[in-house]
């Protein structure tokens, strides 16, 4: 502990004199129990590695979700100049634009609670999900290099998405500069058939009671009332983010010797942002988070049909309204202020997520006031948080925040700890409805193998770069 | 650990595998075994077929990667599980690979990617061993 200096009981800093090839700090938000917690893996010495990237800013920050990826730890959070610095698809990741979709209604409980099984098992009907599952809808390689250029709009125009939906998107569902002439033949093949699919692993979609609320103006700004009903959809590019991030992680291992670009792990791989292959990377890694923000529009608007098909006529307002759709995997260029001047960075996420704070420009007009919303899904069967950004978040984090509760424990430990059956068992116990492709797969998801979400809550809120305003309890989780 | 072959080794959010060989195409043998095994996969009755596909000339390391992410792919795209490898170095400065393809009904878990994340192939006295991280 002897290494990090204490800025405040949820915040603290390893100076770069820690090691010779340090560019910046790196700062960590966490209480100091979890930050304790994170030795026993290797997220900070990531951190560490991760501050030796050429042109970074400022500060590496970690989020108290942390915990060892490959290369940067997950909740990392950089930024780079765009003139001297450099973008790494390994500040990124493999699953571009993985994110988290909310939406509210105005169904009580009481309403709906009789008819939970008979959702569930519609919405596990319309959304394909699971290993090797593909999509009823199949594009042709122009199609989606079309869509993943129009982003939300694509999915506006073929009647996927309502104008709402994409003004409540984080960044409108798209992001400028898409270009599939960067996509290798490959990505195209994987992304065509995938488009509207949930995919395997820690993604889901829960139905949630809104059990709890903490910050009355916001959840009203954001349409979110106690008793009532929210849904979360949590997925991400799928096998075309894959395959962009695994292309350019191999083309960037030679790229690197060519800038003379000495790096501590060779998943940090990365280039000069004003580099052709810096922009050839940051063209396909846009095509990529362009398809997670229609990924997770077309797989909401199967969820609005589930709920009509099983709720019209049985309750008074079955529609879906979406509160936010947000990235917890991406790098964007952003306006923040860096040594008390605006600067334009590129701020890479890596399990973090966008936090704005009121006044910022950016964020729907409906939410200017209060500050952008905040999803952090909790590990499957516990809550899940919606939080709302804060002006503090803005100077001490590039407005950022966690992303969600974090592993502490291996697949294979949570394989051989929890039997997926005891664990169905368990949950359907608590009343909630499970459907799950894989006992195993749903074993590996078990809540021991995560941290404890309200921990993680308490440590952003302590340190001020958000603030709680509403407590999911899930009734329905779909997993693949 | 036994002298030659894989076992998966603990790694908080991903997978992880310890290899090792008598020399690398052994170890690229082994990796495929252990990779596939990871994954979890049921086969078809169907009777299996040729395929084959090269991967460029590299560091060891890169080959590693490359191969195996060729073999993510088959299992994606054409739904087949390549095994019985032979592999031919051809003047081009491209690595040929001829394999068995058998068809695949279903699999556990998905591997989105190999990674290069501390990727290093040592030389041993017995031959050469490496730890491969699995993105999933």
């Amino acid at each position: 502990m002897s290494i990090f200096s204490k800025v405040s009981d949820y915040e603290w800093e390893i100076s770069p004199d820690f090691r010779s090839d340090m560019r910046v700090p790196v700062r960590i938000f966490a209480s100091e129990s979890l930050l304790k917690d994170s030795l026993d893996d290797k997220s900070i010495l990531q951190a560490v590695n991760a501050s030796t990237l050429p042109g970074l800013v400022d500060a590496v920050m970690v989020m108290p979700d942390m915990h060892q990826g490959y290369g940067f730890p997950i909740g990392g959070v950089a930024a780079t100049d765009p003139e001297t610095g450099v973008i790494s698809p390994g500040g990124i990741g493999y699953d571009i634009n993985c994110g988290v979709r909310l939406l509210s209604s105005q169904i009580r409980l009481e309403e709906v609670k009789s008819w939970l099984p008979v959702l569930a098992n519609k919405i596990n009907q319309y959304c394909p999900s699971g290993v090797g599952v593909d999509s009823d809808l199949k594009l042709t390689k122009s199609e989606l290099a079309e869509a993943c250029v129009k982003g939300a709009r694509w999915a506006e125009a073929e009647g996927y998405a309502t104008a709402t939906d994409v003004e409540f998107t984080e960044e409108n569902g798209r992001l400028d500069g898409a270009d599939p002439e960067k996509l290798s033949e490959r990505a195209l093949e994987r992304g065509r058939t995938q488009l509207g699919t949930l995919g395997g692993g820690n993604h889901f979609i829960e139905v949630d009671l809104v059990s709890e609320i903490y910050h009355e103006r916001a959840a009203q700004a954001f349409g979110l009332y106690k008793g009532e009903i929210a849904v979360q959809i949590h997925t991400g590019s799928r096998g075309f983010g894959h395959q962009i991030c695994t292309d350019y992680v191999r083309r960037l291992q030679s790229a690197v010797h060519r800038y003379g670009i000495k790096l501590p792990d060779k998943q940090l791989v990365c280039a000069p942002i004003d580099s052709p292959d810096g922009q050839d990377y940051l063209g396909a890694m846009r095509c990529g988070a362009n398809f997670a923000f229609l990924n997770r529009q077309l797989l909401a608007n199967n969820v609005r049909e589930a709920f009509e098909m099983v709720l019209a006529g049985k309750v008074d307002q079955w529609h879906l309204k979406q509160v936010y759709d947000l990235a917890h995997n991406i790098g964007k260029f952003e306006e923040h202020l860096v040594g008390g001047q605006r600067k334009k960075v590129c701020v890479h996420r890596k399990g973090a997520t966008r936090a704005f704070g009121p006044g910022s420009a950016g964020i729907p007009k409906a939410y200017v006031e209060v500050g952008q919303p905040v999803l952090v899904p909790g590990s499957m069967g516990t809550a899940s948080w919606v939080l709302v950004g804060t002006e503090t978040s803005m100077r001490r984090s590039f407005g950022s925040s966690c992303h969600g509760a974090g592993r502490v424990m291996s697949r294979s430990q949570a394989k051989r700890e929890v039997w997926g059956e005891d664990l169905l068992q368990e949950l359907e116990d608590q009343g909630i409805e499970i459907r799950a492709g894989s006992m195993p797969g749903l074993a590996e998801e078990a809540p021991k193998a995560y941290k404890d979400v309200d921990r993680v809550v308490e440590s952003v809120v302590g340190a001020g770069i958000a603030k709680k305003v509403a407590r999911l309890q899930p009734l329905v989780v779909i997993k693949g | 650990m036994v002298p030659y072959g894989y076992e998966e080794v603990n790694h908080t959010a991903d997978l992880a595998l310890h290899v090792s060989a008598e020399d690398f195409y052994d170890m690229l043998r082994y990796a495929a075994r252990g990779m596939y095994d990871l994954i979890g996969i049921a086969l078809s009755e169907t009777p299996p077929i040729e395929d084959n596909f090269e991967v460029e000339k590299n560091s060891l390391e890169v080959v590693l990667v490359d191969f195996l992410n060729e073999l993510l792919y088959f299992l994606e795209a054409k739904r087949l599980k390549l095994s019985e490898f032979q592999f031919r170095e051809q003047p081009e400065g491209t690595l040929e690979i001829d394999a068995q393809g058998y068809h695949v009904n279903s699999v556990q878990r998905h591997i989105k990617a190999v990674t290069f994340h501390n990727l290093e192939i040592m030389k041993t006295d017995m031959g050469v061993e490496t730890t491969i991280i699995f993105d999933i």
